[in-house]
C-alpha cells in the first residue's frame, strides 16, 4: 500500500536540503517539490528509467519519444502503455511481472537486465509491477511472481509462461528456444 | 528543530515515517502546500523484527535454509512485514491477489503458506530445502543484515 510521506525514508534528502522547514510532527510531509523527490526516491531495482519515461511522456511529442526510451536495458511500463509497447512491437517482447517486495524478482533482475542488453536488437524486455496494474494481471491471469510471458505480434507465445526464479543460463536457454520457435514459424 | 536532521542513515527505519498508508496529514498541515508523493511504504521495524524471528524459527523447525544470497531473504522478510502492517497478516509477497484483504482472512497464502506447510515449497525462496541449488547453510539472519541488504529499496 502506498504512502504519501515524502522524504522520510530517503536520507539523501537531508544533506541536500538543509533549508527544509522544521517539521512539527513526525507524520508531516516535507515541502519539497515532486521533481526533487523523484530524484531522491530510487525506484525499484535501482534504475531511473521509469521516471525518465514519465518525464518524456509529458512532452508534446510523447508518442514518438516512447520508442526511443526503450533502448537499452529493461523499461518498466504500465497497463496503459502495454498495447503500444508490447502488442504493437515489431520485435518479440518478453514481459516480466514483478512485485515490490518479492525476493526472487530481485534475484533475477540483474540477469534480465544483462540479457536485455545482449538481445537488444532481437528482443524487447519490459517489466510490469503487479500491484499498480491489476487489469493486466487479470487479463493474463498472472498470480505467481516473478512471471515471464513472451509476446510476438500481439499474442502470447504458447508455452512461453514461466513462473518463479530462474538462473541466467536457464533464462538464456528459455529465450533462445522461444526466439527460435517464432522465427521458424 | 528538524526531526530529520538528527537521523543518521541507519536510523531511518527506526522512525515511523511513512508506515501508515491510511492516515491523511493532520488538517493544520493540509493547508500548507506540502506535496504528497506516492512511494512504497517501508514496513515498521517492529513487524520486520517479528517476521525475522518467525523466519529463523520456522527455518529451524522445518529443516530449511535461507538463500545463499541473503538479500533475497531480507527482501521477502520485509515484504511479509509490509503485508503484516497493511493487512494484519503476512501474506506471501511474491504473489498477486485480486483481493488482498480477503486473502489475508482466508489464510491460504499467509506465511507459512499451505504449499510450504504441506510440501516445503516456498517460491519466495525464503525457506529452501537443503537440496535446492540456491540454499545456503544458514538459518539465521540479523536485523543489521536485513537493513544493509535492503538499503536501496
Amino acid at each position: 500500500m502506498e504512502t504519501l510521506i515524502a522524504s522520510s525514508s530517503s536520507t539523501a534528502a537531508i544533506p541536500r536540503r538543509p533549508s527544509i522547514r522544521p517539521v512539527r510532527s513526525s507524520n508531516s510531509s516535507a515541502s519539497t517539490s515532486p521533481s526533487t523527490l523523484a530524484f531522491f526516491r530510487k525506484p525499484l531495482f535501482g534504475n531511473q528509467r521509469k521516471l525518465n519515461h514519465s518525464f518524456h511522456n509529458s512532452s508534446p511529442s510523447a508518442s514518438s519519444n516512447v520508442k526511443l526510451n526503450i533502448k537499452c536495458g529493461v523499461t518498466e511500463i504500465n497497463e496503459s502503455q502495454f498495447p503500444e509497447i508490447v502488442l504493437k512491437s515489431d520485435r518479440p517482447v518478453l514481459v516480466e511481472f514483478v512485485a515490490g517486495w518479492c525476493g526472487p524478482c530481485r534475484l533475477v533482475a540483474p540477469a534480465i537486465e544483462s540479457l536485455s542488453k545482449e538481445y537488444e536488437e532481437k528482443l524487447l524486455i519490459v517489466k510490469i509491477d503487479h500491484d499498480s496494474n491489476p487489469k493486466l494481471i487479470e487479463e493474463y491471469k498472472v498470480y505467481g511472481l516473478p512471471a515471464l510471458i513472451m509476446f510476438k505480434d500481439g499474442i502470447e507465445i504458447p508455452e512461453s509462461r514461466r513462473e518463479g526464479a530462474i538462473t541466467k543460463a536457464k533464462l538464456k536457454d528459455y529465450i533462445d528456444t522461444l526466439l527460435q520457435s517464432v522465427s521458424v514459424a | 528543530m528538524t526531526v530529520m536532521r538528527a537521523l543518521p542513515a541507519t536510523m531511518s527505519y527506526a522512525v515511523g515515517f511513512g508506515v501508515s498508508s491510511f492516515t491523511a496529514p493532520p488538517t493544520h498541515l493540509r493547508s500548507r502546500r506540502f506535496v504528497i508523493v506516492k512511494v512504497s511504504a517501508e514496513p515498521s521495524d517492529k513487524s520486520v523484527e517479528i517476521m525475522r524471528k518467525f523466519s529463523e524459527q520456522y527455518a529451524r523447525r522445518s529443516g530449511t535454509y535461507f538463500c545463499v544470497d541473503k538479500s533475497v531473504t531480507s527482501v521477502v522478510i520485509k515484504g511479509l512485514a509490509d503485508h503484516k502492517d497493511s493487512l494484519g497478516a503476512p501474506l506471501c509477497p511474491c504473489r498477486h491477489y485480486d483481493d488482498k484483504a480477503a486473502e489475508a482472512t482466508q489464510g491460504f497464502w499467509n506465511c507459512p503458506c499451505v504449499p510450504m506447510r504441506e510440501r516445503k515449497e516456498c517460491h519466495c525462496m525464503l525457506f529452501l530445502t537443503p537440496d535446492n541449488d540456491f540454499a545456503g547453510d544458514e538459518q539465521v539472519i540479523s536485523m543489521e543484515e536485513i537493513k544493509e541488504l535492503t538499503v536501496n529499496m
